[in-house]
């Protein structure tokens, strides 16, 4: 079975290089199938300095398969090129790593710019309560959305180069490489084992991170305190304190609500029907809303007629 | 028909202020010019002259389309609401004739066949034989004398003179016909001359006789008509064999839709004494010789009404006319009965149930006209047709006139107590309801009783339940329906004369089960095959062997499980005999545990001995009817209940007693933890485990040790201490989750507790659990819900300062929160309380969620939504009454979801019976508005609400199902209704619940140890001879593997991975072994290619019609992937189609 035939394209598809994958056949679809994997050196559409820096170890790899990894990924480049393409990391499309890192980023420069101590502390808190946030990881394996992309970052930009150019290589034969991706057999019952963390490192995680939540809360209390003081001035800054003023239950609140509503209707009953032209009004409304009614449901019934029509 | 008065018009065109204060008794006008315009074109419709007819026709017809008519507001005291009585009319209009050119053809069909008699030449008088013989030889046509034939000997001769008037009657000149398969029928009178008859006629069928031949001599008078070659056959009227009718059709090929004609013969009224044929006379003596002396004359009611109706034919003719002018809603009142008994396939004939259009028609005229009736009951001109057909049901439902007969005036008259039921037209001197029996007038009172309940409904209009919906398919109305064959039946009763069945026969049958089903079942239904036409050249319908007589039972949901039935007691010497002689061998005395001593009869409950109805009604028939006819006998319907698991014959909620009572230890055990900091407020149930209507019960024999915990929602008590940001709350949760485990673990021996996370990637949701596991096997697993978690998200939402992607983020969260916690527990109390009032909800809804599972389709149609489908069943039966069965509670669920047209109307179930019709008004409104914003439907397909969740998306929000399965389910559904109303069919119940699977683009077989169904057997397969040690083993084991379900956690990954290019089909209640799938339609074909793309992509050559790179999806390495991701559980990949886009 020729390309040609086929109608498959090979070479390049844009910037994209396409290297196709070979992918052997599995007991259970006794097939060999091939994966097409689009590669391009990484250009970020906004890069930062640091990521521009970055760039030019990197390739963006586009359509990767499901099974994607580090280690998988490593594979195909040692296949490919040898010890000359050695990868650093790879960061997959979906991976919340690099969001994280931009928010801490964040927090951090607006803790240099605030300078005070306790605004300090309380960013450095922030930062510590995120660190904690997360709970055990469920999955021992990660799976990608079918036709994300990642981004390879090489040792250096000569790794990256000789990579690309093996690519490039392959794509224009046409040539196929074989793909090994990541064990994914224990997955499922990795995943109902860690779905059920020991309770003992549990409760420490909890307390650490309830431990750390509640000195932030105090400090960020105490900080408000510090604030209603009068200044130099005179003046003092009026701020929210949070929100310990809501009702202890949502009961509590929504008795509070049919209360006041109590109130207010019979504060409106009793002006009601006052004079004369308001019930003269009430009743024309109703008519005007029996009217309105019947027009809707004429219609209605002549919707339905009509789809009867359409069916039969 | 719709015409407001004056009053009314002016003021919906101009609401000027005088209008308003007559607006108030609007009620009170009727129809006064209208009254004026029609009753000139109402004149002598009935008369046979045809031009004056069409006239009157094309007169009405104008004055329906006049649109100034249509612009009233209706009250809903003369016609339930606005949208009842819009549509009323559409249906009235609709079910008028309509094609001039077939009133022109009958017209013309009807003037001739009349010529034609009126010509014939009267015959000399003749004596029997030579009749018979004459017509024979002469004609080739037999005399259809009734049975039985009269004496070769009798005195009385033969004759046949010209008809004094023949006239058009019935409801072709009343303008109400109605077709009946294609057909209109159109009843021409022949009014035999009086001198034809002697006074003493009456007795013994000599009137019978006489006419039979007179109607033979008409039948040959037509046949012999060369110029017109018309098709004469034989009908019993009303299958009353007694009154052969002839059946005319013309052979015109040209006209359009058929038309007969029915040729009735008729007697002045004064022809025979009204007071000798009463129906508590005798006018059928016993032969002399017999020695008549000892016998008491018995009263001959059928026979003499048979006469009575003969002769006062004219009589109704112009009662109905004058009820027709007197009253406006009459005719409508007229029509609205035709269909609603034609829906519910009632009519007169005796094989019916003896109460059809001609009977409606009489009684509602009757009650009209009778000023004062000795019995209380009248109707008001002055009623609007809809009030009439409402008043006319009540009448009929709320008064037994089988006991308490009805009189129009006064009468001397002892009615022979049979439970036939009296309407006694004294004028006419004739029980109209003569035809009826027993039986069916019960048939008829329970859908009159049934109507009236649903008119009576404020919330839903039930029009298309009181005037739409087929209501006669047995299996949809009944639970058990049984075929006896005929032939086996005349074998059995030895008679040579089973035509037509005799109704005495089949009143013994209906007695012996009435008695012996007792209050096991609510009504029992009789179907006797209806007689056909037959050719006039023999004299009797041919016999029908191959017919059934059907028999439709409902039952009691609860009495029919009963195994022992207590009689009389052994004291009471004579019921006692009775009792023994009735039931035979089976009944034997028994001592119970009160120290009486009573005549007792025990049925089996084992599966395989079939339901106890069965074992009853077999067991009757064979003592009493015949062994033959036993063994002929089928059921069909009672076998639903065998395909659940456990396959009891009468399945209830018994199963599930074990898992509630381990749930009231749980809660108990729960409310015994003192030292945790808060106590509980709320243990709440949120799992169809214990909502009686999962499909298998947890804790059962049946069930899978390795399956889910029930989940359980619990709420503290209130404190102000809990955190006020959503990501501390659920941390906090946890700890508390961790310490009730700690102090559980200590407290009740032998459980095991364990902790598990929940949304570990998304801190906005809750996310943990914590399992308690007994050692009985039960396993719950606890979420905590939290006022304040809701409070704090909401506040949030609503704050203005949040940002668009913090709102969503919020209102999402708020909605699994709802989903839940909220609306979660509140459904499973309501199912709970139902199952308990509805004996036959709890299987009936794991029997459809079985049907869902078993199409693939319980991984997209939520089981909430499933649960509320059959609900809705139950809470709105109409038109048919609440199922007390599995069977009916699942085919009317099919049926319900085979008409559901969800791109329209929403899904709501009033679950507590307390939502107004403004509620549903404003869900009806959430739901318009929903669609209009979403017409494509990408986001809400199914729209289910409740009384519990108002908001109707809860279960169905984010796409979820889609389309494609939403579509899926109504084909299935429809496809299956029509298997199971099939009458030619006979339904294989199974095959209902076998899915093909070829339809499906690729499918991914699963090893059976991997699978719920599969782990079930290697289970029991793994039981050695140390049983007591293997399950202690296996118990550890079976702890551990507790809610372990790799193939549930594969197709969760499989709709995450690839939800954008595929759609997955599972039984993910069963575990079933198969995952099939269909690629989505808007990825298949070639694309412009991307490098990014949502599905793993194939970049193509261009075309030349192509510019740029092309791509399709990669199907060969997406399916590759899918195994590997699967691994050991995936047996196979079969890809089943080879669509074009991928070449």
């Amino acid at each position: 079975m020729s390309k040609k035939s086929t109608g498959i394209a090979s070479g390049t598809a844009g910037d994209f290089a396409i290297l196709p994958l070979t992918i052997l056949p599995h007991p259970a679809f006794p097939k060999s199938a091939t994966h097409y994997l689009y590669v391009r050196p990484n250009a970020p559409r906004n890069p930062t300095p640091e990521e521009e820096q970055l760039q030019k170890r990197q390739l963006f790899l586009a359509n990767i398969p499901i099974d994607s990894g580090l280690t998988s990924i490593r594979t195909l480049f040692k296949t490919l090129v040898g010890e000359a393409g050695r990868v650093a990391d790879v960061s997959f499309g979906n991976d919340r790593k690099m969001v994280r890192e931009s928010e801490m980023a964040d927090d951090n420069g607006e803790a240099v710019r605030g300078g005070t101590k306790v605004k300090r502390s309380i960013a450095e808190l922030k930062v510590m309560l995120e660190q904690d946030a997360d709970l055990p990881q469920v999955w021992d394996t990660q799976v990608h959305t079918s036709g994300s992309s990642a981004v390879v970052l090489f040792v250096d930009s000569k790794s990256a180069d000789i990579a690309m150019k093996a690519i490039k290589k392959r794509a224009k034969k046409g040539e196929e490489i074989l793909w090994q991706g990541e064990d994914l057999s224990k997955r499922y019952k990795a995943h109902h084992a860690l779905k059920f963390p020991n309770p003992d490192v549990l409760t420490a995680h909890i307390n650490s991170y309830l431990t750390t939540f509640n000195t932030l809360q105090t400090l960020k209390e105490r900080n408000m305190r510090k604030l209603s003081a009068p200044d130099e001035d005179g003046f003092i800054t009026v701020t929210r304190q949070g929100s310990r003023a809501a009702p202890v239950s949502l009961a509590a609140a929504e008795a509070a609500k049919a209360r006041e509503d109590e109130r207010k209707k019979k504060a409106a009953e009793e002006l009601t029907n006052f004079y004369r032209f308001q019930g003269r009004e009430k009743r024309k409304a109703r008519e005007m809303e029996l009217k309105r009614k019947f027009e809707e449901d004429r219609k209605k019934v002549e919707g339905m007629r009509q789809k009867r029509m359409k069916t039969s | 028909m719709a015409v407001p008065t004056t009053k009314r018009r002016k003021l919906s065109h101009s609401p000027t202020p005088e209008s308003e204060d007559k607006s108030a008794d609007e009620t009170d006008n009727t129809d006064l010019e209208d009254d004026a315009q029609t009753s000139a074109t109402r004149t002598d419709g009935h008369k046979d002259q045809a031009s004056k007819a069409q006239k009157s026709r094309e007169g009405k017809r104008k004055l329906m389309h006049n649109p100034l008519l249509d612009g009233g507001v209706y009250n809903g005291e003369i016609y339930k609401s606005n949208i009842f009585k819009l549509q009323l009319d559409r249906l009235l209009r609709d079910s008028r004739q309509k094609s001039s050119a077939r009133v022109e053809s009958i017209d013309k069909a009807l003037r001739m066949v009349k010529q034609i008699i009126e010509n014939a030449s009267d015959t000399p008088p003749v004596s029997i034989i030579d009749a018979e013989k004459e017509l024979k030889r002469s004609h080739g046509v037999a005399i259809p004398f009734p049975s039985p034939r009269p004496p070769k000997d009798a005195k009385y001769k033969l004759e046949f003179r010209k008809p004094s008037h023949i006239n058009v009657i019935g409801s072709y000149p009343a303008q109400l016909a109605t077709q009946k398969n294609g057909q209109i029928s159109v009843d021409l009178m022949i009014s035999m001359p009086t001198a034809l008859f002697q006074d003493k006629d009456f007795l013994n069928y000599r009137y019978f006789y006489k006419r039979a031949y007179y109607l033979a001599c008409v039948a040959a008078i037509l046949k012999g008509d060369k110029t017109h070659k018309l098709q004469v056959s034989y009908e019993m009227l009303h299958g009353n064999q007694l009154l052969p009718v002839v059946i005319v059709h013309t052979n015109e090929t040209s006209a359009p839709a058929g038309f007969c004609i029915r040729i009735l013969p008729s007697i002045a009224e004064s022809v025979f004494s009204a007071e000798k044929t009463q129906p508590d006379r005798n006018c059928v003596r016993p032969q002399p010789g017999l020695d008549s002396e000892k016998h008491k004359l018995e009263p001959t009611p059928f026979y003499n009404a048979s006469l009575r109706i003969d002769s006062s034919m004219t009589h109704y003719l112009k009662l109905i006319h004058r009820a027709s002018t007197i009253c406006d809603g009459f005719r409508d009142a007229c029509s609205l009965g035709r269909l609603w008994l034609q829906q519910r396939n009632l009519s007169s004939d005796i094989h019916s149930i003896g109460f059809g259009n001609f009977e409606w028609a009489a009684i509602v005229a009757t009650l009209l006209l009778t000023e004062k009736s000795p019995s209380g009951v009248s109707l008001s001109p002055g009623y609007s047709s809809y009030q009439l057909f409402k008043a006319t049901l009540q009448f009929l439902s709320s008064r037994d006139i089988s006991r308490n007969p009805f009189l129009t005036s006064r009468l001397e008259c002892k009615f022979p107590k049979n439970g036939t039921p009296v309407f006694f037209d004294s004028q006419a001197g004739i029980n109209l309801l003569f035809q009826m029996s027993p039986w069916s007038y019960k048939t008829l009172r329970d859908e009159a009783a049934l109507t009236v309940k649903m008119l009576g409904d404020n919330i839903h209009d039930n029009f298309e339940a009181t005037f739409k919906i087929k209501v006669d398919p047995l299996l949809l109305k009944h639970d058990i329906v049984m075929n006896v064959p005929v032939g086996a039946l005349s074998k059995a009763v030895n008679s040579s004369s089973l035509d037509p069945l005799p109704h005495l026969f089949i009143h013994k049958v209906y007695s012996l089960l009435v008695r012996g089903l007792g209050d096991r079942v609510s009504s029992i239904a009789i179907y006797p095959p209806h007689p056909s036409p037959w050719t006039i050249d023999s004299a009797r319908v041919q016999q029908y062997v191959n017919t059934t007589l059907d028999v439709g039972f409902s039952v009691h949901p609860v009495h029919i499980a009963r195994t022992i039935d207590r009689g009389p007691s052994a004291e009471d010497k004579q019921d006692a005999a009775a009792f023994r002689k009735f039931w035979g061998e089976k009944a034997e005395l028994r001592r119970f545990k009160d120290g009486s001593i009573v005549e007792t009869l025990e049925w089996s409950a084992k599966p395989e001995s079939g339901t106890i109805l069965e074992q009853i009604v077999l067991h009757i028939l064979e003592r009493h009817v015949g062994k033959t006819v036993a063994t002929e006998v089928k059921f069909s319907g009672e076998n639903f209940g065998k395909l659940l698991p456990g396959s009891a014959p009468h399945p209830s909620i018994a199963p599930f007693k074990p898992i509630m009572t381990a749930f009231s230890t749980l809660e108990r055990d729960l409310r015994g933890l003192d030292e945790l900091p808060l106590q509980f407020r709320h243990v709440l149930a949120a799992s169809s485990g214990l909502s009686y209507s999962s499909v298998m019960a947890p804790l059962s024999k049946e069930h899978d040790v390795a399956a889910q915990p029930l989940d359980v929602i619990i709420e503290f008590e209130g404190s102000g201490r809990w955190p006020d940001e959503i990501p501390a709350i659920q941390k906090t949760k946890i700890a508390f989750l961790l310490k009730i485990g700690e102090l559980f673990e200590q407290k009740a021996d032998g459980t095991t507790t364990r902790l598990g996370l929940d949304n570990q990637e998304n801190n906005m949701l809750n996310q943990a659990y914590l399992d308690i596991i007994y050692s009985t096997s039960a396993a719950f697993r606890l979420r905590i819900r939290l006022d304040r978690e809701q409070a704090t998200l909401e506040r949030v939402k609503a704050n203005k300062l949040t940002d668009a992607k913090q709102r969503e983020i919020y209102s999402q969260a708020l909605a699994v929160y709802k989903r839940h916690s909220l609306v979660s527990p509140s459904h499973v109390q309501a199912l709970q309380t139902l199952s308990t009032r509805y004996p036959a909800l709890s299987p009936s809804i794991r029997l459809v969620k079985r049907w869902f599972a078993a199409h693939l389709l319980t991984s997209h149609i939520p089981e909430t939504v499933i649960e509320l489908l059959v609900v809705r069943a139950f809470l709105q039966p109409f038109p048919w009454d609440t199922p007390s069965s599995v069977s009916t509670g699942f085919v009317r669920t099919l049926y319900f979801l085979s008409r559901w047209d969800w791109r329209e109307d929403p899904l709501i179930v009033d679950l507590s019976g307390d939502m107004t019709s403004d509620e549903f008004e404003a869900i009806e409104a959430d739901f318009k508005s929903l669609r209009a914003k979403d017409p494509s439907m990408n986001k809400v397909v199914l729209f289910a609400a409740s009384s519990v969740d108002r908001a109707g998306t809860t279960w169905t929000d984010q796409g979820s199902p889609p389309r494609v399965a939403a579509s899926r389910m109504t084909a299935l559904a429809k496809a299956a209704t029509q298997a199971v109303l099939d009458p030619l069919v006979k339904l294989n119940v199974k095959s209902l619940f076998t899915s093909s699977l070829k339809d499906y683009d690729f499918v991914i077989h699963l090893h059976a140890k991997y699978t719920r169904a599969g782990r079930e057997k290697s289970v029991t397969l793994a039981n050695g001879q140390f049983k007591n040690l293997q399950l202690q083993a296996a118990s550890l084991q079976n702890t551990k593997n507790i809610g372990y379900d790799p193939v549930a956690a594969y197709v969760e990954d499989l709709k995450s991975l690839y939800g954008s290019c595929a759609v997955f089909f599972h039984d993910n209640s069963n575990g079933g072994r198969v995952i099939a799938g269909l690629w989505n339609p808007a990825v298949v074909g070639r694309k412009h290619w991307r490098a990014m793309m949502l599905y793993s992509t194939i970049p193509k050559i261009p075309r030349d019609d192509e510019n740029g790179m092309s791509s399709s999806v990669n199907v060969e390495a997406i399916l590759s992937e899918m195994a590997r991701l699967g691994g050991d559980m995936v047996s196979k990949i079969e890809q089943q189609k080879t669509f074009a886009g991928v070449e």
